[in-house]
């Protein structure tokens, strides 16, 4: 077990298994995983080696098998859904590949969704989601619905959505995936502006280079991380967190 | 079924030698079977509706038809002349009578009678009659023994053979005694047999449907009149009775040709030939008729409702399957063949939710029959129809055509029109840009349909046709507006043709009944649907206006906001709910308003009936209550006799075959007392002045407005003052022309026709006798409880004028029950339709609801935006179709179409419980769907869209 002082994020033998009728398969095994606040962590690994599935077990979209996950030690799976929906909601942000934006919603609509949430005012909820489209350089796009932007545009929007509400950690899930190498260029260095500003951010991704952006690259294989550590030349912006031992 | 099979040859051809096609079609269908249900059972009920609307109308035919069975047999004309001294001049004119179209001839004499058992307590048939014929020639009259319901032999003396409805009203039973009444005397007859109603043993010439028959032996009629005490009755009738070459049915085809050669052999004596065979038939294919019409016009709201539900499923299904028929498009899949997968699809649906939806109807039919058979049946005078569920095939195959077609059809165009998109913009899922402004080229169609509208509007001012000048008008606007939307921002010009065309709408009906036009229940349907078209359009226009100020007042809602966000974001698919709840509202609406004005008049119906009177009372024509006598009873203080009838409408304006309708003889009483009301006094200064008027000419005449109509609702001919028509008397055939002087209200009381008692004299001769009478008496119920006792042996009957306009009245309840009952069924296609677009949006948005839940959305906040999506829309089409229905009735009532007196009432309860129920329904449906979108786990729907 890795050193868990003021960790943010505890993976804790977390295992997952997914059933396809008579068939199972592990899609996690044993994961331990700590994350301090302001790490810049790289999920890495083959297709099917279980990534996004740590993503959504470790943020508590996802049921898991055995184990526990907790968030500012907070056992997220001891929580009721409407518990740890509302934990969600106060505490993080995602970034999906397909942007997932809600289509029938502006560009600033959009962005508010996690301030409502959270339960701050309306008009303060605008004022605050405005001000992140304006710094992610969408200051002019306020009133736009998703068909209306670019790919990029999109996911700059996502990524807006995922900071207004101010939350201690952040996922993207292939955040670049959809992007070419020119604007992925432009999200990857705005996530690292908001990493160097303090936010936490966990990327899975199987792209190299998005990895490489990342301060700590966590590598997995079949369900279970194989490597963790520095990215090489990478500055921790966080405590250290020693290399995670595969089961 | 040609029809079905020569529409089907396409998607047939594509099914079959299109495997790729085939393919795409068949698991596309197969895909969600519980979707597919749905898709079925959303467009099931348009056949449903139709072959309902088609079996109401076959039971109503089979129905009346039957009558012709049980009341007549092998009778197809009746040949009847006053008193039995024209017995002999008959039988010898027809005796040898050797015509091709005639096998037979029956001698009979009748009269009516009163019967009662002689048991305690006495049970009476005040509307019965004594029979004498020949059993054994009876029986061999038509050709087929077992048709004429006759068995044994005649009666002998003091012995009587009697009718099955007769021995039930009685409760008697072979052995034992009953009593007949006539020409003030009675016989005490011992029943000899009960012979069921069917042929000549059910034989009935007159409207009621029970046959009250009293055979006796020959000579007892007779003997009875000559030893009679009153002298004002009506005499006996001798009757020839006629069978044509034929069946029961097939019998009447010759009654033209038969009655001519009857006339001949008759030529110069004083007779009647009736053709009551060819009433009774001709009257079960109307009523069949106009009942089908009438259920199938206003279920008309309830189709359309499933083809716009047809419509917007097939637009949820393209949306879903967007980018995979962009892929399709772009790997070399061609325009048509795609139309032709999607269309093939649809024919799967179309050819299950017809065969289904057929039924469905059948049970729909049987239902309403079931519902309807008590209202039908429940008349005082035993006039109603006893309903007998039946149905044609051919209505069924019918049914299942219509179905089928208006399916394919919307499948077809739906799919042609879906098949339009840009291949790019469906494989990247991005929305449709705004349209352009229109084309010049349509902006001339336009004109040119503008034009046309023009037009129609002069062709229904000249023609007076009420559908033209509806949608005349409606064409001009609506053509106008591709026009205008080239030069003006489209937003203003929808919302300005959508306004006018809702107030030009509300506004024609005033507008053609001053015009003196013409209008049925079509006139209700096309105006609903131009009414509810135009409502849509303009709210579609302000959607986002409505949907902001609802947001404002739950700004802090989120599921208030999303459940907002989609219907105001796509507002072709909004409209098109927002239509289908709205047509099944408006008619809704429409029927209990109408239902409320109507029932609110029992005040209003009374006083226009009662006149001064407040008692109607009826009795035996050949044995006669003495009114004279009992207009000197205490209790009386006043009595008008009059002498009631049927008489044959041979001729009048709009005739186009001769009609039997009640006629009644009064004299100066009924008016001196103060006789109904009439609504039209044409050129005299009172209605007093008019009916003295008709006292002192014999030909002149009083009808009520609704004379010779026969399809309910508005009379579909206008009779006019000095308007001629031709009555012939049923018995004697002598023929009178009488000229309308006056219009009378409601005829609650079935008077018919009114006339001088001179010229009931000159038409029926000495039947001209006093049968009923109206009555003013200080205690209406008391008087009217004991009179049949009183009068027993005079088949005496009484009621208030009130209790007669409360039948009515509830009877008219019952039938718009009824109705609503029937047209809530297209609030099964509203509800079922939120429903099924409920599940698809839960489907097509699974991703959004996992993004959402993944962000902090509680589970109930998703499931209230849903709840909030379908409330919303459901809200809207309930307000639009309920103000609406409310507007166009009171534009009615502004408007003398239904009598000048019909006031403007709002039924709150009424209304409150359908918008409520509505509301509820709606929610209802919503809620598995929003229960099943609030499970969606966020990790498994973004990992999956399906």
């Amino acid at each position: 077990m890795t050193d868990q002082t003021d960790a943010l994020l505890v993976a804790d033998c977390v295992r997952k298994t997914y059933r396809t009728g008579a068939e199972e398969v592990a899609a996690l095994r044993d994961v331990e995983l700590v994350v301090h606040e302001g790490e810049f962590v790289s999920i890495m690994g083959p297709s099917g080696s279980g990534k996004t599935t740590l993503l959504n077990c470790c943020s508590g979209l996802d049921d898991i098998d055995g184990g526990r996950v907790l968030l500012d030690g907070v056992d997220l799976h001891a929580l009721s859904d409407a518990r740890r929906t509302a934990n969600r909601a106060a505490c993080m942000g995602f970034i999906f590949q397909a942007y997932n934006l809600i289509p029938v919603f502006n560009a600033v609509e959009n962005a508010e969704l996690p301030l409502l949430l959270a339960g701050v005012d309306a008009n303060e909820a605008r004022r605050r989601a405005s001000e992140t489209l304006d710094r992610v350089g969408l200051g002019a796009r306020l009133k736009h619905r998703p068909a209306e932007l670019s790919g990029g545009e999109q996911q700059r929007v996502t990524v807006a959505r995922a900071l207004a509400g101010r939350p201690r950690l952040v996922w993207a899930d292939e955040p670049t995936g959809a992007l070419d190498s020119e604007t992925a260029e432009q999200v990857m260095q705005l996530l690292r502006e908001l990493n160097a500003d303090g936010l936490t951010l966990i990327v899975v991704t199987h792209d190299d280079v998005v990895g490489s952006s990342a301060n700590r690259a966590v590598k997995m294989r079949d369900g279970r991380i194989v490597s963790d550590g520095l990215v090489a030349g990478a500055v921790s912006s966080a405590i250290p967190a020693a290399p995670t031992s595969a089961h | 079924m040609i029809i079905v099979a020569v529409l089907s040859l396409p998607f047939l051809y594509v099914l079959v030698c299109k495997p790729v096609l085939r393919r795409l079609a068949l698991r596309n269908a197969v895909r969600r079977p519980r979707e597919t249900a749905l898709v079925i059972l959303g467009s099931l009920l348009g056949t449903a509706i139709m072959t309902g609307s088609f079996v109401v109308g076959d039971t109503f035919n089979a129905s009346i038809r039957r009558m012709a069975y049980e009341q007549l047999g092998p009778v197809d004309e009746i040949v009847s002349a006053n008193g039995l001294a024209a017995a002999s001049t008959l039988q010898s004119r027809l005796a040898g009578l050797h015509d091709p179209n005639i096998d037979g001839t029956l001698a009979l004499t009748s009269t009516s009678a009163s019967a009662a058992s002689t048991t305690t307590p006495v049970r009476a048939a005040p509307k019965a009659q004594l029979l004498e014929t020949e059993f054994s020639a009876a029986r061999r009259f038509g050709g087929d023994p077992h048709a004429t319901g006759i068995s044994g032999a005649t009666p002998g003396p003091g012995a009587a053979v009697i009718g099955s409805d007769l021995a039930r009203t009685l409760k008697v039973k072979p052995g034992a005694d009953i009593d007949a009444f006539a020409y003030g005397t009675s016989l005490t007859l011992r029943v000899d047999r009960v012979l069921p109603k069917l042929g000549i043993a059910g034989y009935w010439s007159g409207d009621e449907t029970a046959s009250n028959n009293v055979f006796v032996s020959p000579g007892t009629i007779a003997g009875i009149f000559a030893r009679r005490s009153v002298t004002a009755a009506a005499p006996p009738q001798s009757i020839v009775l006629v069978s044509n070459v034929g069946g029961v049915e097939a019998g009447a085809k010759r009654t033209a040709v038969a009655t001519q050669a009857l006339g001949d052999r008759l030529a110069g004596v004083a007779v009647n030939i009736n053709d009551r065979k060819e009433t009774v038939l001709d009257r079960a294919e109307r009523s069949g008729q106009s009942l089908s019409r009438l259920y199938t016009s206003l279920g008309t709201f309830a189709v359309l409702a499933g083809i716009l539900l047809l419509v917007n499923i097939f637009f949820m299904l393209a949306d879903e399957r967007k980018s995979e028929l962009g892929m399709l498009r772009a790997v070399g899949l061609r325009r048509s063949s795609l139309v032709g997968a999607f269309a093939a699809e649809g024919w799967c649906y179309a050819v299950l939710s017809a065969i289904a939806g057929t039924f469905v109807g059948l049970g729909l039919g049987r239902a309403l029959m079931a519902a309807a058979a008590t209202l039908f049946a429940k008349r005082g005078d035993e006039t109603g129809i006893v309903l007998h569920f039946a149905f044609k095939w051919a209505s069924v195959e019918r049914g299942l055509v219509v179905g089928f077609v208006i399916a394919i059809v919307t499948v077809g165009l739906t799919s042609v029109w879906l098949s339009r998109f840009n291949i790019i913009r469906a494989i990247r899922d991005i929305t449709e840009p705004p349209s352009r402004k229109p084309h010049r080229r349509l902006g001339y169609l336009g004109v040119v349909a503008a034009a046309l509208g023009l037009l129609l509007t002069g062709f229904g001012v000249a023609g007076s046709s009420f559908l033209a000048l509806m949608l005349g008008p409606v064409v001009v606007f609506v053509g106008l507006g591709p026009m205008l939307a080239r030069n003006f921002p489209r937003t203003s010009v929808n919302t300005g043709i959508g306004a006018v065309v809702i107030v030009w709408a509300v506004a024609v009906v005033p507008v053609a009944i001053a015009l003196d036009m013409s209008f049925d229940v079509l006139v209700f349907v096309v105006q609903g649907l131009v009414l509810v078209g135009a409502a849509v359009v303009l709210t579609a226009q302000h959607q986002q206006a409505i949907g902001q100020g609802i947001g404002r007042v739950a700004k802090r809602s989120l599921s208030v906001r999303l459940g907002l966000a989609y219907p105001l974001a796509r507002r072709f698919r909004t409209s098109m709910t927002l239509g289908m709840f709205a047509l099944v509202v408006f008619i809704l609406v429409l029927v209990s308003v109408f239902a409320s004005m109507f029932g609110g008049q029992i005040g209003q119906f009374t006083r226009d009936a009662s006149g001064g009177f407040n008692v109607i009372v009826q009795s035996n024509p050949s044995n006669p209550v003495a009114f004279d006598a009992l207009a000197r009873d205490p209790d009386v203080r006043a009595a008008a006799p009059l002498a009631t009838e049927k008489v044959q409408i041979t001729a009048a304006p709009g005739l186009t075959q001769s009609r039997e309708w009640g006629a009644t003889g009064f004299d100066a009483r009924f008016a001196d007392h103060g006789a109904p009301k009439l609504d039209d006094a044409g050129s005299y200064p009172s209605d007093a002045a008019a009916y003295r008027a008709v006292v002192a000419s014999p030909n002149l005449a009083i009808v009520e407005s609704s004379f010779l109509a026969s399809d309910g609702g508005p009379p579909s001919a206008v009779i006019k003052i000095g308007d001629r028509f031709t009555a012939r008397d049923g018995t004697s055939g002598r023929f009178r022309t009488f000229e309308i002087a006056a219009i009378s209200t409601q005829d609650v009381a079935d008077n018919g026709v009114l006339f001088g008692m001179p010229a009931a004299r000159d038409l029926f001769g000495a039947r001209a006798v006093a049968n009923r009478a109206y009555l003013d008496v200080s205690d209406p119920d008391a008087f009217a409880a004991a009179f049949a006792g009183r009068f027993l042996a005079n088949g005496g009957q009484a009621q208030t004028i009130r209790g007669i306009v409360q039948d009515a009245m509830a009877q008219q309840q019952q039938f718009f029950l009824l109705m609503r009952s029937y047209l809530a069924l297209g609030l099964v296609v509203g509800v079922a339709g939120i429903g099924v677009i409920m599940v698809r949006a839960v489907r097509e948005r699974r991703r959004q609801v996992g993004v959402l839940r993944a962000l902090g959305f509680q589970a109930a906040a998703v499931r209230g935006a849903f709840v909030v999506e379908s409330a919303f829309v459901a809200v809207e089409g309930v307000a639009i179709g309920t103000v609406l229905a409310l507007v166009c009735a009171w534009s009615i009532t502004l408007s003398d179409a239904f009598g000048d007196s019909l006031p403007f009432r709002i039924p709150f309860v009424a209304i409150g419980l359908l918008v409520v129920g509505t509301f509820v329904c709606a929610l209802l449906a919503t809620a598995a769907p929003a229960r099943s979108a609030a499970r969606i786990q966020p990790a498994v729907a973004l990992r999956h869209a399906d």
